[in-house]
């Protein structure tokens, strides 16, 4: 870790808005510090593939499994903190539409809450106006990245697209190259691929290293987000193997699932993952960012996730540039707990604008 | 282990005779029911309940409002009850009724028990006679037909409200309790019942017999603990589509005033009633309040 400690040393004062108490309510949430700032990490540049590495790699999932069951269970952040840590997950949030009946209108509206997550009495009311909230990104199928790059336009939100034959990744490779370039045409600027899962399942990890890396070189400047389709790789042993095999092609992100499968993101799947960002930054120093997707609907399960990266990887990777959450109908849950924690009174789901 | 047997044990062997002595009665405490699940309350205390002689009877887990979070929340997960048939829900009405018969002496000792009345056997058998009485109205209770000074006739429609905040009388445990959760789910809705206050045992024994009773998960939620505080919490819930209040006129006005932020349906009974009698305790004036109604206006021409 020794490389990213310094980095480690920058976040945490950055962060401190999100974890320091406030003095007393209404609170203010980061009033004195910029949370919005962060330095780009420098790209992962990828490395040549060390097989018996990768072979080498195994994963114990009965501790594996312990070490997961420990953080749901555990007292959560309260009170002004727990707020200030939902700013923090809407801010890492990939809105996401991935259906076969999305239409322009519809990722209209995505995009206008992607602008204004939170109602403005709510963001009067916690104090956090300046901070300019919005969300990390938003994530959409091809044909809707025109709509949703002009519909951003000027808001500094990138906008992905999901590429490489989405979900089941099993078009023609020369297909797939051409979609991430036709994505990149249309205005996205985060490309999220799937890989070929029988690639792992087979453990043919020189074509999943070459199929990833003809995804990076197509990508250019965008940022690539490798989804690994963990429901679909049998065992963790696999998750950990495949995730290495993408960071050394030059992942930017590497993501759990399509949100497709039968078994999306869940925790075990997480903690092998990021101690696999954990090893490669140790062994490389660089630092790729983690994506948990599908089946993250409640404000808590964001804050797990939350929980796990501060825990596994340190602050650095609770902010947009290295941490984000792939989900929906996340936000309008965060919105209920908010409005809660500014009234005092539960809120419902038709009192926030539809996500 | 064969180490940790005592020689004691050894002579009577792998088989004890059974010890002449009655067993003493196991402590149990009852948990909150929430989502057909018997949960301990969020903070895990309980608080004691005492008999007519200042005696303990047992306790009862103390909800908060983050239990009646948790039960909205299931309420609103269960929300497919409003689109089961009539004929259906009023089977399963039938079956609570069946399955509480069975057990009737059990609830008569116990209503007896906490409360010391004498006629515990008359209010179960009143409460088994009330779910009989909206197990019947079911499926008849579902709007009428309106002739309008106009060419046409409107439909009104009797439709469940939703939600329904429910705190209970604190007289006739049993018998206040059904008469309120019965007319509510009978109707299509979702209930979180806060049972009686001094007397919650009979309510928490009911779980059990929901249980069992083919009562889908989150219609009936159930939080035991101090009533007005939970109650104002179910009427400042803004998904919350109604609060129903049994008792005192404090506590009826403070529901009725946290329900004004959010023009929540609410119905005070701040008389006391007597549950017995049928013209008091049940009829049209329970589904009344349960439903709202939706009129379809159905013109015609020449």
């Amino acid at each position: 870790m020794k490389v990213t400690r310094e980095q480690q040393q920058k976040t945490t004062e950055r962060l401190a808005g999100a974890s320091a108490p406030p003095a007393a309510r209404p609170p203010v949430i980061g009033e004195e510090r910029d949370v919005e700032v962060h330095r780009r990490p420098v790209r992962n540049p990828g490395a040549p593939l060390d097989l018996e590495s990768v072979r080498a790699l195994r994963v114990n999932r009965s501790a594996v499994e312990r070490r997961a069951a420990t953080i749901p269970t555990r007292r959560t952040v309260k009170k002004q903190w727990q707020a200030a840590w939902l700013l923090r997950a809407i801010t890492c949030m990939d809105l996401t539409t991935l259906q076969g009946d999305d239409t322009p209108g519809n990722v209209l509206r995505l995009c206008a809450k992607a602008r204004r997550p939170l109602r403005d009495d709510l963001v009067d009311a916690l104090g956090v106006a300046h901070l300019g909230l919005k969300v990390g990104a938003v994530c959409v199928y091809h044909a809707l990245v025109p709509v949703a790059a002009q519909a951003l336009a000027g808001s500094g939100i990138p906008v992905a697209a999901v590429s490489t034959g989405f979900p089941a990744g099993l078009s023609p490779f020369r297909q797939r190259v051409e979609e991430i370039h036709a994505s990149l045409e249309a205005g996205a600027r985060e490309i999220d691929v799937v890989i070929t899962r029988a690639h792992v399942l087979t453990g043919n990890w020189e074509a999943l290293y070459d199929e990833v890396r003809a995804f990076r070189e197509a990508c250019g400047d965008a940022l690539l987000k490798v989804i690994l389709g963990t429901g679909e790789l049998a065992t963790l042993t696999n998750v950990a193997r495949a995730s290495r095999v993408a960071m050394l092609a030059g992942a930017d992100f590497i993501k759990t699932s399509t949100g497709k499968e039968p078994v999306n993101a869940t925790l075990p799947v997480g903690v092998v993952m990021v101690r696999q960002i954990r090893e490669y930054a140790e062994d490389t120093g660089h630092q790729v960012g983690f994506k948990p997707a599908g089946g993250i609907r409640t404000a808590k399960s964001a804050l797990e996730w939350l929980y796990l990266m501060k825990e596994e990887l340190g602050n650095a990777w609770l902010a947009a540039e290295l941490f984000r959450l792939g989900a929906s109908a996340l936000l309008t849950d965060i919105e209920r707990q908010l409005e809660h924690f500014v009234t005092g009174r539960y809120s419902a789901s038709h009192r926030h604008p539809m996500v | 282990m064969p180490a940790a047997v005592t020689p004691e044990r050894e002579e009577s062997g792998p088989s004890r005779a059974p010890s002449p002595e009655p067993l003493a009665p196991i402590d149990r405490t009852p948990k909150l029911f929430i989502g057909g699940k018997q949960v301990r309350p969020d903070q895990g205390y309980s608080r004691p309940i005492v008999g007519p002689e200042g005696r303990p009877v047992g306790e009862v887990g103390e909800g908060n409002r983050k239990d009646i979070r948790n039960a909205v929340e299931a309420a609103h997960a269960a929300a497919a009850w409003a689109q089961a048939s009539g004929h259906l829900r009023g089977q399963i009405l039938y079956y609570i009724a069946e399955n509480l018969s069975a057990r009737a002496d059990e609830f008569a000792a116990r209503i007896r028990a906490v409360t010391g009345r004498a006629d515990a056997r008359r209010e179960v058998d009143a409460t088994i006679a009330r779910l009989f009485t909206y197990a019947a109205w079911a499926d008849k209770y579902d709007g009428q037909v309106h002739h309008v000074p106009v060419r046409g006739v409107t439909l009104a429609m009797n439709e469940p409200i939703g939600v329904i905040g429910l705190a209970c009388p604190n007289e006739s445990p049993l018998l206040g309790f059904v008469s309120l959760v019965a007319p509510a789910i009978a109707t299509g809705n979702t209930v979180i019942a806060l049972p009686s206050e001094p007397h919650p045992l009979s309510a928490t024994d009911f779980y059990s017999v929901l249980e069992t009773s083919d009562v889908p998960a989150g219609v009936v939620n159930i939080v035991s603990g101090a009533k007005d505080p939970l109650a104002q919490v179910l009427a400042e819930h803004f998904d919350v589509d109604a609060v129903w209040y049994c008792g005192g006129h404090a506590g009826a006005a403070a529901v009725e005033r946290a329900s004004a932020g959010n023009m929540k349906r609410t119905w005070v009974l701040a008389h006391l009633r007597d549950w017995f009698d049928t013209r008091q305790g049940e009829g049209r004036e329970f589904l009344r309040e349960a439903t709202q109604v939706k009129n379809i206006w159905i013109p015609y021409g020449e």
